[in-house]
């Protein structure tokens, strides 16, 4: 049981919301202004606070002390700037109306479980040191990680391919201070009918092939986060069952009954325009704006300024220290490749790197660029080698001939740009001569 | 065509209640679904009462708001 003081100016709410509270057992009070509130918490212990940002005499904000009981904010006009002023403070959630009793039970039971929502960020590992830039772009980005990290909010990466939303992600969890796990999943090459299992687990027996029960990546993430990359390739009716996480705070494995609580972060990522998506029925509106609660776009490198040469002799020295090519570039080289503007972002720009560090390998510095590091294959504008009616397997094996050809032949870099192991390159690359004999 | 500040300020009142009716009308469904466990019809009653009411006012701020839309 909680003692919990609800302060709103809305009786009809309060009311509601004190006869179900007690109904769950808990002692809930109520009052409708700050005035009321800061006599009352002089008064009286409280657990717990539920706090309306907008009350008739100033802000709930004002209620929130460091020394005072937990407090969940619950607001009508959800901002990105009350929710960071909102975790400045003991709070343990943030609470967009209209609510429903599931939201208020699961806050409470994140406060009982003195859950560490707002843990202190180490400063020093906030920014990972392969997290490389001094652009404005970049300087906004690592504010948005230091006052969104520490938060338990879901928070949405959008950006373009290459840009490294999955650092960011990392970047966020580290901020928590916590040794919790981070666990990543790609949304798009977890095979449609795995989904679920992949995401909740599943029972023994709950299917054929389910020989064992298996524990899902929400659970096995525990208090840390979950990094859902690529989150716009989620089948629509996983959306509807990952909606159901969001809201409810637990989840049933595949084939099971029972309800798990949910106490992992969630961070999802994606390159792809989720508002299009959502207009066009692909993606579900409700998950978006569940998933929109912090968002976070990542810039292009074409709109990093001053932060190509920086990432460039990055790599560049990361190379020579692995493979010992040269560890400088040459003025003109810097030059042209801050002139060029990196469609592909980082990802593309370190490729580039490393060709260039094996193309001048002997040298003392590099003076030469690859021939065509500038012109990129337009495979998804002509859709070369791709037609209507093709099978996935045709279209990816012309994928990876073209991406190896474009890397002249390096399986490693091929493998990186396509985001595959090399095992999996080196297995497909079997497969294909085992049909052509 | 872009709304006056005194237009502004209307649709963000408009938007607030009926905000704060929303929720009561969500908030007393849950009550009305406890007490449907309860066998309780007579609260019921009194939580479905309080529903119809907060949509009569959803009702008024949309039809104010329309007004306020057609007048400009």
């Amino acid at each position: 049981m909680a003692r919990i003081l609800l302060v709103d100016d809305d009786t009809d709410f309060t009311s509601a919301t004190q006869t179900l509270l007690r109904a769950e057992e808990h002692d809930v009070s109520t009052v409708g202004t700050v005035a009321e509130a800061t006599g009352v918490l002089r008064r009286e212990a409280f657990d717990m606070l539920f706090v309306d940002l907008s009350l008739p005499d100033g802000s709930g904000l004002e209620l929130i002390r460091d020394d005072g009981p937990k407090a969940v904010i619950i607001t009508g006009h959800p901002s990105i700037e009350t929710a960071i002023r909102a975790v400045r403070g003991r709070v343990v959630d943030y609470l967009v109306k209209p609510l429903d009793k599931n939201q208020l039970i699961k806050s409470i039971e994140s406060a009982a479980l003195d859950k560490p929502t707002r843990r202190i960020p180490r400063i020093d590992t906030i920014r990972p040191a392969n997290m490389i830039g001094e652009s404005a772009a970049m300087k906004s980005l690592i504010k948005s990680i230091t006052e969104y990290g520490p938060t338990d909010l879901t928070i949405l990466i959008t950006g373009e391919s290459g840009t490294g939303k999955d650092l960011v992600a990392q970047a966020l969890h580290n901020a928590c201070n916590t040794d919790a796990k981070f666990v990543p999943v790609n949304c798009g090459a977890i095979p449609r009918e795995l989904v679920a299992s992949e995401l909740f687990g599943h029972e023994k027996g709950s299917f054929t092939g389910a020989g064992a029960k298996r524990v899902g990546i929400f659970e096995r993430a525990k208090n840390g986060t979950v990094f859902l990359d690529e989150i716009g390739e989620l089948p629509l009716d996983q959306q509807v069952a990952l909606l159901r996480v969001l809201e409810t705070g637990s989840m049933v494995r595949v084939g099971g009954e029972k309800e798990i609580p949910m106490t992992a972060r969630i961070i999802a990522a994606t390159n792809k325009d989720l508002e299009k998506e959502v207009s066009e029925g692909k993606f579900r509106e409700d998950l978006f704006f569940r998933l929109m609660v912090l968002p976070i776009h990542v810039a292009p490198l074409r709109e990093r300024e001053g932060d190509i040469p920086l990432l460039a002799n990055y790599f560049l020295e990361m190379y020579a220290k692995e493979h010992g090519t040269p560890s400088r570039f040459s003025p003109q080289v810097l030059t042209k490749l801050e002139s060029y503007h990196w469609p592909g972002n980082v990802r593309e720009l370190k490729h580039t790197v490393l060709r260039a560090a094996i193309l001048n390998r002997g040298k003392d510095k590099v003076d030469t660029l690859p021939d065509n590091f500038d012109r990129p294959p337009k495979w998804s504008d002509d859709a070369q080698g791709l037609r209507a009616g093709m099978s996935i397997r045709d279209v990816e094996k012309t994928l990876i001939e073209k991406t190896l050809d474009h890397f002249d032949g390096n399986k490693k870099l091929t493998a990186e740009a396509l985001g595959i192991s090399l095992k999996t390159l080196y297995n497909r690359l079997c497969e294909y001569e085992e049909d052509r004999v | 065509m872009p709304l006056n500040d005194l237009e502004k300020a209307h649709l963000k009142e408009a938007l607030h209640k009926m905000n704060n009716a929303l929720n009561s009308i969500s908030m007393q469904a849950e009550l009305a679904r406890m007490y449907a466990q309860q066998d309780d019809n007579e609260m019921i009653g009194e939580a479905l009462g309080i529903i119809m009411s907060q949509c009569r006012q959803c009702s008024v701020i949309t039809q104010s708001t329309h007004t306020l839309l057609q007048d400009d």
